[in-house]
């Protein structure tokens, strides 16, 4: 009766919408980690000049 | 006493606006001016002609008197800003919504001239009967929501680095809502739909409008603080 | 000068140093990264692919709980836009700014991973949908928000007037989540509740992947941007303790 039907094959979208997804997030946690490294440096820096 | 004060010091913002205004005629003359190019600009790019769709009618109308408003809030606000009344209202022992509501007044009186005028110029143009009672009732209520939240933006904005060029940006998407409301209602109204139609839209306008003057007055005091 | 003479004797001691290895903060991370690991484990393996839409359908898993988390983010944002206005410590606007960062981003992949949906399923990357016009003008707005932020010198007033427009800003997020009641001539589907009419590309759920939907919008929506936004604050502490420390040794 019911003819079997045929899975589109849309995984490309899928891969691209996971890629997406993680580029996003690595900017957003490496944007953070970057800041983190300049104002850690900016700190030392600055302690050295202090001491 | 203090509710006097209030009315008292709104009063006084609005009539030296209105004065000023009655005199220079700089708020609504450049308002207007641009507003008539405005809907002119329209029918070149959107190819306007006699037979003009409902819907773009009431798009063109909302859209000029959206930047229109914007025209009249930033130079309305620069003015308090240059004649250093902010400074001198905060040193008056009156709730600082007082400022609020006479702008408000102010600016709302200014646009809603404008905004029919632009009404009686699409009336003419595109042979839409814009100013019947009920469009008439959007337009004051879409104008006061707008002008609502343009002055409380407004007075953000002038203290920021970029001004004027801010307000816009910072306005449009949170008069999104309001835009849509009036734009429906008055699509409805025009087309002659039925009242279960366009009620609940201008509804929803009323409705938007109290959140946006309440929440202007409520806001306004943490927007002005020197 | 913003501040008083009498404060800019705090500026003498910077404060106390951030900590370098908040324990409980790298536990959660932990936790929250194999949470997710987790999660895409079940997207790709145990939630069953729809017969209709192919394995791209798989991505909505991650659209709605993006939606969720940026929701829970961006509310995080007014809570601290309020209290900063209400108690007027520095500490309450570094919360709303790093909720509004992380609420910024989540509400980009809400978006990206619509528009990758959309194209194979309605054949187009972007329609002026009412749900999708919504989505885009609460990112704009948020995007509005840093750009008043850069505008302002002042700190004190830079945070008292980003917590006003953080607060007004909150209002098109409620919109997105609520339009699709209100223009039912939305082709987007519905998860809770029926579709809107027009709305192409609805599925059926199955217990499995409402499963796998509950479960990513938990992660999502709770450890994700509980995470991000608590590290993003320690990064604003230690920019405001280096402050400190060049104000403080410029004074010498």
């Amino acid at each position: 009766m019911q003819t079997a039907q045929v899975i589109p094959d849309t995984t490309a979208y899928l891969l691209l919408g996971l890629g997406v997804t993680a580029l996003v997030m690595m900017a957003i946690i490496g944007r953070i980690w970057l800041r983190w490294m300049d104002l850690r440096n900016d700190e030392a820096v600055l302690h050295d000049l202090d001491v | 006493m203090k509710r006097t004060a209030f009315l008292v010091a709104a009063m006084a913002v609005l009539r030296k606006d209105a004065l000023s205004e009655a005199r220079s005629r700089e708020l609504v003359g450049a308002m207007g001016l641009f507003s008539l190019l405005a809907v002119l600009v329209f029918s070149f790019a959107l190819e306007l002609n006699r037979e003009a769709r409902i819907e773009a009618v009431s798009g063109v109308l909302w859209v000029t008197v959206v930047f229109a408003s914007i025209l009249g809030l930033n130079r309305s606000m620069a003015i308090e800003r240059d004649q250093g009344t902010i400074e001198a209202l905060l040193l008056a022992p009156v709730h600082r919504s007082a400022l609020y509501a006479g702008k408000l007044t102010g600016n709302f009186l200014f646009t809603v001239l404008v905004a029919l005028a632009v009404a009686l110029v699409i009336t003419i143009l595109y042979n839409v009967p814009v100013l019947t009672g009920t469009t008439l009732i959007i337009i004051t209520g879409g104008t006061l929501g707008f002008t609502a939240i343009g002055t409380l933006l407004a007075a953000m904005t002038v203290q920021t680095r970029s001004r004027e060029t801010l307000l816009p940006i910072l306005m449009l998407p949170i008069a999104i809502p309001l835009l849509l409301a009036s734009v429906r209602s008055s699509t409805y109204v025009l087309g002659g739909a039925s009242d279960a139609q366009w009620l609940p839209w201008l509804t929803i306008l009323i409705v938007l409008d109290v959140i946006y003057v309440a929440l202007g007055f409520i806001l306004f005091e943490f927007v002005i603080e020197e | 000068m913003s501040v008083s003479a009498q404060a800019s004797s705090h500026l003498i001691d910077p404060g106390a140093e951030v900590n370098s290895r908040p324990r409980a903060l790298i536990v959660l991370t932990i936790v929250t990264l194999i949470l997710t690991a987790v999660g895409v484990v079940l997207w790709i393996a145990y939630a069953g692919v729809d017969v209709m839409q192919g394995n791209v359908q798989r991505i909505f898993y991650i659209h709605v709980s993006s939606f969720a988390g940026a929701f829970v983010a961006l509310g995080g944002g007014v809570v601290g836009g309020f209290l900063y206005l209400w108690k007027r410590a520095p500490k309450w606007d570094h919360f709303a700014l790093s909720c509004i960062e992380v609420g910024f981003g989540l509400s980009l992949i809400n978006l990206f991973t619509g528009m990758v949906w959309a194209r194979p399923i309605w054949n187009t990357w972007w329609t002026w949908d009412p749900r999708l016009t919504s989505a885009a003008i609460q990112t704009l707005t948020y995007a509005a928000y840093f750009m008043l932020r850069t505008g302002i010198e002042n700190p004190d007033t830079r945070r008292r007037l980003a917590s006003v427009y953080g607060i007004l800003a909150f209002s098109t997020v409620v919109i997105t989540f609520i339009i699709i009641r209100i223009r039912p001539d939305t082709i987007h589907p519905a998860v809770i509740g029926a579709s809107p009419q027009n709305a192409e590309g609805g599925f059926e759920l199955s217990s499995s992947m409402l499963a796998t939907l509950s479960y990513t919008m938990i992660v999502w929506s709770v450890f994700v941007p509980m995470v991000l936004v608590w590290w993003r604050i320690r990064v604003e502490n230690l920019n405001e303790r280096v402050n400190a420390l060049r104000a403080q040794i410029l004074e010498k």
